[in-house]
């Protein structure tokens, strides 16, 4: 009984991670910002009413692709200024649901449009666009804490916190198990047969593993290993850093090498949620340290730094 | 702290529900699955779908490849690929739009190629007239209508005639590793060739 009583209070009387929770919605919004950004010189194309993408053909939610509609088409640049204002006050942490909301509805809206250009980094931030809207990232001082408001907040804050954790876990999980049996994966040409396939490699690489085969086996058996132990290692602490580290080092050579930019930051975007609270505190403070010798009238800098407990 | 406790059940109900449906929906497909996948998927698949490509259980080991060759003043070009100049700013610079627009003709290659199955398997031609049929309808297709829109958006030459070709590209595979060679084998398919207003996006469904 006071196992239980423990329990309830950890997840009611306090939000468990407020400071990664602040960190993280930045993080994934960041990623939008930069992705839509990357987007917007080729903006016409995308999401314009002569693009060449098909519509999808099925419309589950018809709120989130209303830029199907043709009546609504030719507005497509105004879904793409409102979704970076929408970033940029999502990030600063104000009105935060309602923000949230607005951004998940936005983003789907111009995903949906520009479906064929979406990878597995898309879905996995399109998740985390719906875990944010459950999400209270405001300071702890700010939250209420007693009463039944106060204490719903703090437990949807913090379940929700646990199913992001959760989701990433099983992105791991489902993939491993997947990579597991597969044939080229199995005899350690994975790899190779990756950055030898002209979409996913640069012509000096395509070179490097032809010449180096062992590069290629070594490559194909870490990523393996990697996956298959990350839902496991993640949970302990001693080994959650260096699995992070090696992590974001495989994910970065995935955006760089192999092309893949937005899949290979959203995946190590989302590894914050695995970040300590202290961890996510300090990440926090060099930012807004960073920021303020940028920014001579503070401004950033007040938006970035951590809230005090 | 009843109030606590009805709070943390209400919670805690809603979590279980959401795990316990993300990791059905997550499962290989197993005896049990026609029993409970319909509600699964009725909660999943609106704004929890997760697809083949976020878990990417298969390493990628083709590439497919929309080219194009162009009538231009009564000669017809060579095969080019015209997403090439797009691959090359990829390739220098990871950071541009390029990258995400190469799914386009990737996109426009596959949807072709999947049209044009479907319409040989139904018609099952065995005869030039029946070959002939089966060619007028790709060519009514929207799908074979935006290749040609995109092949003739990015034309070299005042272009009078087009004609595509999907080509599904394999990487010299591990034991020709050194003779480099730029594929080791390649299914392609090419479509008859159609005047340049084909392309002409409007009303392209």
């Amino acid at each position: 009984m006071k196992r239980l009583d423990a329990l309830v209070n950890v997840l009611t009387e306090s939000r468990t991670h407020p400071h990664t929770v602040r960190l993280f919605r930045r993080i994934v919004y960041g990623w939008y910002l930069l992705s839509v950004l990357m987007l917007v010189p080729s903006a016409r194309q995308f999401w314009g009413p002569d693009s060449l993408i098909p519509l999808q053909p099925v419309r589950p939610i018809p709120l989130l692709q209303l830029l199907d509609l043709n009546a609504v088409r030719p507005w497509f640049p105004l879904f793409v200024i409102a979704e970076v204002a929408l970033l940029i006050v999502g990030m600063t942490c104000r009105w935060p649901r309602i923000t949230a909301l607005l951004i998940y509805i936005v983003s789907m809206n111009l995903n949906n449009r520009a479906w064929v250009t979406l990878d597995g980094g898309d879905n996995l931030m399109q998740i985390m666009l719906i875990y944010l809207i459950f999400m209270d990232p405001a300071p702890p001082s700010d939250a209420p804490a007693e009463g039944v408001r106060g204490y719903a907040n703090n437990a949807i804050t913090n379940a929700v916190f646990l199913i992001a954790r959760l989701q990433v876990v099983a992105v791991y999980l489902v993939a491993g198990l997947g990579k597991v049996t597969g044939e080229l994966w199995q005899n350690g040409t994975a790899i190779f047969y990756t950055l030898s396939v002209d979409d996913f490699t640069l012509p000096a690489v395509r070179s490097f593993v032809a010449d180096w085969p062992v590069f290629s086996v070594v490559a194909t058996y870490v990523t393996l290993l990697y996956q298959v132990s990350f839902p496991w290692l993640i949970w302990n602490r001693r080994f959650r850093p260096w699995l992070m580290g090696l992590g974001t080092f495989i994910h970065l050579q995935i955006a760089l090498v192999m092309g893949l930019f937005s899949f290979g930051l959203a995946v190590m975007s989302s590894y914050v949620v695995f970040f300590t609270d202290a961890k996510s505190a300090a990440v926090m403070t060099r930012a807004a340290v960073w920021a303020a010798r940028l920014d001579l009238r503070g401004n950033a800098a007040r938006v970035l730094r951590p809230a005090a407990h | 702290m009843r109030c606590k406790y009805a709070v943390a059940a209400a919670v805690g109900a809603v979590f279980a529900i959401h795990v316990a449906c993300t990791a059905l929906y997550l499962l290989p497909q197993n005896p049990m699955t026609r029993y409970f996948i319909g509600a699964v998927n009725g909660y999943m698949e609106p704004l929890f779908a997760q697809r083949w490509l976020l878990f990417a259980p298969e390493p990628a080991t083709s590439s497919v490849k929309l080219w194009s060759r162009y009538e231009c003043g009564g000669s017809w070009t060579g095969w080019s690929d015209p997403a090439a100049p797009l691959m090359l700013r990829h390739q220098h610079n990871r950071l541009s739009s390029a990258g995400k627009l190469l799914y386009i003709p990737t996109n426009l290659g596959r949807e072709l190629s999947r049209d044009t199955l479907d319409i040989g398997i139904r018609l099952d031609c065995h005869d030039p007239a029946c070959e002939a049929r089966k060619n007028a309808e790709i060519v009514r297709r929207g799908s074979f209508r935006r290749a040609v829109a995109w092949s003739v958006r990015n034309r070299p030459c005042e272009a009078s005639n087009v004609q595509v070709m999907v080509a599904q590209l394999y990487p010299a595979q591990f034991s020709e590793r050194n003779r480099r060679k730029p594929f080791s084998f390649a299914n392609i398919y090419d479509y008859p060739p159609v005047p340049v207003e084909a392309g002409s996006s409007r009303g392209i469904e």
